[in-house]
């Protein structure tokens, strides 16, 4: 085709789109399908698809060896930057919270602690499996060094577990204990004891029963439970049905109705022993063992007659205080008194502590509430969606003792604590029932109150609350229509005296109900 | 200052910013606004902290106004070089044939119509149905990449094999495309593994990780191809009209609003994924629906995912600028959500009125300068960026992704498969067995 | 059906199996992919690998350099006279021009039965987008025409319009009464959309399970390929080509329904988004602890019924009073539409 009849966009076409031979346009092929004629392309063209093939197959491969033998660095968790966001790092330290699977069962988590901060590892299923099996599931206390993913967001953080072949996990030391000296000051501890069995007692059928295991070891007789999925970790069960046969177990010490429970966490956790063992000595307590290991070095030093025994004691080496590092930011969080978290501290974090006092129902998209009480007495609403929902281990329930860190709302005047990760909601225990609130329902409290009372405010034509201070405590005081006899007329500022008033809580804020019982006297 | 006038400002500043650097063909604006969290963090920590009224509306600007006004350069400088791309987009078939100008802001008004459709009726219906989306699709998010994945591959038709006698030969030239391809994206899925797994980017900057590879992907490739491209750009017009009505914008809405969408919600698939799959579900022939229905479905997806973050009780974070600002900030409520979708009205009607004088000033240029030029200049802009965030390593990384991104190109098959280093790694893990696979490679 | 409609109809019949969801909430995807793959393999198989195995008979090769509409008549004459002479079933390939890297030259080829002749047109050159260049409609104003000695019968409305990537394949297929059939693209569904290799391919999936010892997977496989397969086959029968169904005990394509072309844009979508209902609905069924709850009536008014409304109504509103505003779409080809489909995704 001549250049006069180039069609748009030919009139600059270069002449290595067309065979050479019969002249036929051809594209970038190197052989005209037309005559078969060989067709010479652009230097530029051809190096470029060479050089792309080279870097996209050598090159890739080259970086495929620098990835797989990069060291990895070991970071500091109190150090960390939001800038590491995925990054692959390792990190040394203490397991600090017993590894908890998740209730759906796909994976567990664990907090690690390395001493300058604490951050929420989480294992998949396959890991979780992996660690089970070679029984290496964390339990708190034990030395702990991996290679995690860092997952870093304004409010939480995370790691998550990499790869099990540089997994190194050391246990707790667990003290030797003897059965004798077992008791429930051992709760929440670890321990190894010796023994020989006594019987081995399966599950009822068609029960969620566990294994009983009854060991013996001349001091006492005690009970050890596991679950089906222990018992099939087991190395020779058969031995354990045969009465006699010595066992080393390492068991988690708990408590039910005061009397001590053993549980067995692996069945690679039972040791069948070929002889009788040395049974530990009489148990001492940590501060037992310093008092004794210090008084030793001691009387070393005396011996040695270099120093004095006063001088010979070693100062307490204070303990570095520790941040509760648990999102990317480099924030203190300290527990606070929930009466100090206000409306006014919108989008604030905040962390208190308390006693989960109710808790609300899942409904439609709405988040799930729990009011959480501390020991001042002040509440609030702490709301958490779905997200949290399914990382929290257990669901939260009324009479836990927990610490939790979240971020202020407010609706209407009133606040309350987002819960965005499920790693800030720490159960630290149960709180023992309040004697005073079954009190408080059986009748009114006797006992008179004095404050001064704040603004008042309209309960809908049916009565007036007050905001009632009370010293540093401030509750409302409800007054209904033609409810408390003899009523004076009350004001903004005044100090009154109220007796046989009702101690309650609505709304997360305490109240004192009035009724027919109470007496309201102006004090001035 | 009243918090109204600060964010206001604020989202004109990142408009305005972001809209002139999207002039610069290669640049991505989560590389800028990779650099700006940087900064921001600096800041912080010498004790200058930036409040979230300032940063939060400036980077909703940012992510507005480039993904409107970043059709100047995909249009007016991404012309294809006819000895190694044999298909060419309308846009670019509008550049050809001297009507840049009016492929440009026809893409634009499909942008500012997925605005319309973003904030009237996404934004409210969001916080009621994506919570039911989010707890249906629960364990599901793997599959529906992996059937992403098996329509993405299995959708490729040959180019070859027009010619010759029936046989092997001729079943050999057509599949050389598609082995093209499938290689591409076995190579850029491979590439992903390392990176997501055991990168040799510094840890102190991991953040950044994927930022390399996305370059030579994708940015690299396209600055290599204009730079040694033969073809001129002819002489081009300036329309007073678009020939637009109602129906077409409306049908540009559905088709594009469909591709953003699935974009923006799914994690991994991006925007040219969402738009492939968009336009094949809607089947629509009229070519300025497609060019529309492009501006439309970009935008949606670039501003709707990083929209979903603020989504009331959703907690769903999609797209690099929503994790980006998830280092900086959690959102609060209904007000993080109505300030963001304020600023991106604003942000989107200021873009729009950016995009003819920047569109006339780009052709003013690419008159006066050989955009060969230009796109040499993003080239290097693009190269010191990765360089200064990544350093030597990043860039042996972005030119390894080169070598995978070129493929795709120089023999003729979908760049879309270099989508491969995020599906392939992502789908693996997310079904579970992405550790077997790195445990088998070493990298674990 | 356009692929994606057919893919997604494919993994909305693989959701139906509740072992496909259980499967995927335990990580895995195999039955959706199944589901998928199989919703699109037929077109696959013809488009991807049998047409270049399909031999013909003739090959129409127009000089791009010289294009001669006369010599091209000649050429499909020939295919016909060599029909008539050997009465059996003549495979006429009518090869592409290509000019440039956008370029093509479109020619048309018709079959004049009462004139008795074919005429070939060359038409305007073309982009690869089949939009026509400007100013060259004319280039070649002469028509070629070639005497035939039998009728070709277009049972089938295809336009034989040959331009851009591959040209078509036109089969001859001789009558008692001596004159021909003329069917296109004789190798697409031949046998690959049939019911019977959607079950042949589910068989050979159950064997191989079936060597592993993988009873659950050897049935719940071959349902789920049979059931996906058929779909395609099903959805093409609604269209005007139809398929050979029950390879290889027939021979013949059956008749479509021709309820639709298969690049109808509303029905592709109603398709693909109708699936994508069927599949939301099967997996909130099956999703364990659900907290919210509706009901199949709710889903189909909140996902189709109330957008779809709003949506004539917005169109009706916004092209109200002007039949003009109303852009049509493109007329659909008359030719068979997966061809077309097959050039524009290339």
């Amino acid at each position: 085709m001549s250049k006069k009849e180039a069609l748009p966009g030919h009139e600059t076409q270069s002449d290595e789109m067309n065979c050479p031979s019969c002249g036929r346009f051809v594209g970038a092929v190197t052989k005209c399908p037309y005559c078969g004629a060989k067709v010479s392309k652009r230097m530029s063209l051809t190096a470029t698809r060479w050089a792309a093939v080279l870097l996209a197959t050598v090159g890739l491969f080259l970086l495929y060896l620098m990835a797989k033998n990069r060291e990895i660095p070991v970071v500091q968790l109190g150090k960390i930057e939001p800038t590491w966001n995925f990054g692959l790092v390792r990190v040394e330290g203490t397991v600090a919270t017993d590894a908890r699977p998740f209730k759906s069962g796909r994976g567990m988590s664990f907090n690690v602690d390395d001493g300058t901060g604490r951050m929420v590892v989480f294992i998949t299923e396959r890991q979780m499996e992996a660690l089970k099996e070679r029984n290496l599931v964390p339990k708190a206390g034990d030395k702990i060094a991996f290679d995690a993913q860092l997952n870093i967001s304004d409010d939480k953080s995370n790691l998550k577990l990499s790869g099990m072949k540089t997994f190194v996990l050391e246990r707790a030391p667990a003290d030797a204990v003897r059965i004798g000296d077992l008791d429930v000051k051992f709760s929440g501890k670890t321990v190894t004891i010796v023994g020989q069995t006594v019987a081995l007692k399966p599950p009822a059928e068609n029960t969620n029963q566990p294994w009983k295991l009854t060991l013996s070891d001349g001091t006492g007789e005690t009970e050890v439970s596991f679950w089906p999925a222990e018992y099939a970790q087991l190395a020779n069960p058969a031995e354990l049905e045969r009465s006699g046969t010595w066992v080393r177990a390492r068991v988690d010490v708990g408590k039910y109705q005061n009397q001590v429970q053993l549980k067995l966490g692996s069945g690679k956790d039972l040791e069948i022993l070929p002889e009788a063992p040395e049974i530990p000595g009489p148990y001492l307590s940590p501060a037992e063992k310093a008092a004794e290991k210090a008084a030793e070095k001691v009387a070393a030093k005396v011996a040695e007659k270099k120093v004095k025994p006063a001088e010979a004691a070693e100062p307490a080496a204070a303990p570095a205080p520790k941040r509760d590092f648990s999102r990317g930011r480099l924030v203190s969080a300290e527990v606070e008194p929930i009466a100090s978290v206000t409306a006014d501290r919108k989008g604030q974090k905040v962390k208190i502590a308390g006693a989960v006092v109710f808790v609300g129902e899942k409904k439609g998209n709405q988040p799930v509430s729990v009011i959480v009480k501390d020991e001042a007495g002040g509440s609030i609403y702490v709301k958490y969606f779905d997200d949290v929902a399914a990382e929290l281990a257990a669901a939260p329930a009324k009479g836990d003792s927990v610490t939790v860190e979240g971020v202020v709302d407010a609706w209407n005047g009133k606040a309350s604590i987002l819960l965005q990760d499920a790693a800030k909601w720490v159960k630290v225990g149960k709180a023992p029932a309040p004697a005073r609130k079954a009190a408080a329902k059986k009748a009114p409290a006797a006992a008179g109150r004095t404050g001064v009372l704040g603004a008042p405010r309209d309960l809908a034509g049916k009565g007036v609350a007050y905001a009632f201070k009370e010293g540093d405590a401030e509750l409302d005081l409800v007054i209904w229509n033609d409810s408390v006899p003899g009523l004076p007329e009350l004001a903004e500022g005044m100090t009154v005296r109220v007796e046989g008033a009702r101690e309650g809580e609505y709304e997360g804020k305490a109240q004192l109900k009035t009724g027919k019982f109470t007496r309201i006297t102006v004090v001035e | 200052m009243s918090s109204f006038f600060v964010v206001l400002a604020s989202v004109v500043a990142g408009t305005v910013v972001s809209g002139l650097l999207a002039c610069l063909p290669g640049l991505h604006v989560y590389n800028v606004m990779g650099a700006l969290v940087l900064g921001i963090l600096s800041l912080e920590s010498s004790g200058v902290a930036i409040p979230p009224d300032v940063f939060l509306p400036a980077m909703t600007g940012m992510v507005v106004g480039w993904s409107m006004i970043n059709t100047i350069p995909s249009v007016l400088l991404g012309t294809p070089d006819e000895s190694a791309l044999f298909t060419v987009l309308p846009g670019q078939k509008y550049l050809m044939s001297g009507r840049g100008y009016e492929g440009t802001m026809i893409t634009a008004l499909g942008s500012l119509a997925g605005a319309y459709f973003l904030v009237l009726v996404v934004a409210p219906c969001a916080p009621v149905y994506l919570p039911v989306c989010q707890q249906v699709l629960k364990g599901h998010m793997h599959w529906v990449l992996w059937i992403i994945i098996t329509f993405m591959i299995m959708s490729e038709w040959p180019k070859g094999g027009n010619r010759g006698r029936a046989g092997w030969a001729k079943f050999y030239d057509a599949w050389k495309t598609l082995l093209a391809g499938l290689a591409t994206f076995i190579l850029a899925g491979l590439l992903g593994f390392i990176l997501l797994t055991r990168s040799p980017v510094s840890h102190e900057v991991a953040f950044q990780n994927i930022m390399p590879a996305f370059v030579g992907l994708f940015a690299v490739p396209w600055c290599l191809l204009n730079i040694i491209s033969a073809a001129d750009v002819p002489k081009q017009r300036i329309t007073k009209s678009l020939d637009m009505n109602g129906d077409i914008i409306l049908r540009s809405v559905w088709s594009g609003g469909l591709g953003g969408g699935i974009a923006a919600y799914f994690p991994i698939v991006t925007g040219g994924v969402g738009g492939m799959l968009a336009g094949h579900a809607c089947a629509q022939r009229e070519e300025r629906i497609f060019i529309m229905g492009q501006g439309v479905s970009k935008f949606i997806y670039y501003v709707g995912a990083f929209m979903f973050l603020f989504v009331p009780g959703l907690n769903l974070t999609r797209g690099g600028g929503a994790w980006m600002v998830k280092t900086l900030h959690t959102p609060m409520g209904m007000g993080d959500y109505y300030m963001v979708l304020g600023c991106i009205a604003i942000s989107a009607a200021l873009s729009y009125l950016m995009m003819s004088p920047l569109a006339r000033g780009t052709l003013w240029l690419i008159d006066r300068i050989n955009y060969r030029h230009a796109s040499t200049l993003a080239l290097g802009i693009i190269l010191v960026m990765v360089f200064a965030v990544t350093g030597w390593i990043g860039m042996f990384i972005a030119a390894v992704a080169t070598g995978v991104g070129l493929l795709p190109v120089l023999f003729g098959s979908r760049r879309l498969n270099c989508l491969g280093i995020l599906l392939l790694p992502i789908a693996c893990n997310m079904s579970g067995f992405g550790e077997v696979i790195t445990a088998w490679m070493g990298l674990t | 059906m356009k692929g994606f409609s057919h893919f997604m109809s494919g993994v909305a019949v693989a959701s139906f199996g509740p072992w496909a969801i259980e499967a995927a909430l335990r990580g895995n995807p195999t039955y959706f992919i199944l589901g998928g793959a199989c919703g699109i393999l037929p077109d696959t198989l013809d488009f991807k690998f049998y047409r270049f195995f399909y031999k013909h008979d003739v090959y129409v090769e127009p000089d791009p350099k010289h294009p001669d509409p006369q010599a091209v008549a000649d050429q499909i004459a020939r295919a016909v006279e060599m029909g008539i002479r050997e009465h059996r079933y003549i495979k006429l390939k009518l090869s592409s021009i290509r000019l440039g890297a956008d370029f093509w030259q479109q020619y048309l080829v018709n079959f004049d039965n009462e004139a008795g002749e074919v005429t070939v047109k060359f038409g305007s050159v073309v982009n690869t987008g089949q939009v026509p260049v400007e100013g060259t409609a004319d280039r070649y104003p002469e028509v070629g025409r070639a005497k035939i000695g039998a009728r070709v019968i277009q049972t089938y409305d295809a336009a034989l319009k040959v331009d851009i990537f591959d040209g078509p394949t036109i089969g001859l297929a001789p009558r008692d009464d001596g004159d021909f059939d003329l069917e296109f693209l004789p190798w697409h569904r031949e046998w690959s959309h049939a019911l019977t290799m959607g079950l042949f391919l589910g068989i050979l999936w159950a064997l191989a399970c079936l060597c592993f010892k993988a009873w659950d997977a050897a049935w719940q496989g071959f349902v789920t390929i049979a059931g996906c397969y058929a779909v395609h086959v099903v959805e093409d029968q609604l269209g005007h080509m139809g398929s050979n169904l029950f390879y290889p005990f027939t021979r013949k394509r059956t008749e479509g329904l021709h309820w639709m072309h298969s690049g109808d844009g509303m029905a592709n979508f109603l398709a693909v988004w109708i699936s994508c209902l069927l599949i939301f609905w099967n997996l909130y069924r099956l999703q364990p602890a659900m907290t919210y709850h509706f009901t199949f009536v709710h889903l189909m008014m909140v996902g189709l019924v109330i957008p779809g409304a709003i949506f004539w109504g917005l169109r009706k509103l916004l092209t109200w009073g002007d039949g003009k505003s109303q852009t049509p779409d493109a007329p659909a080809d008359d030719a068979d539409d997966d061809w077309n489909e097959m050039k524009a995704s290339s």
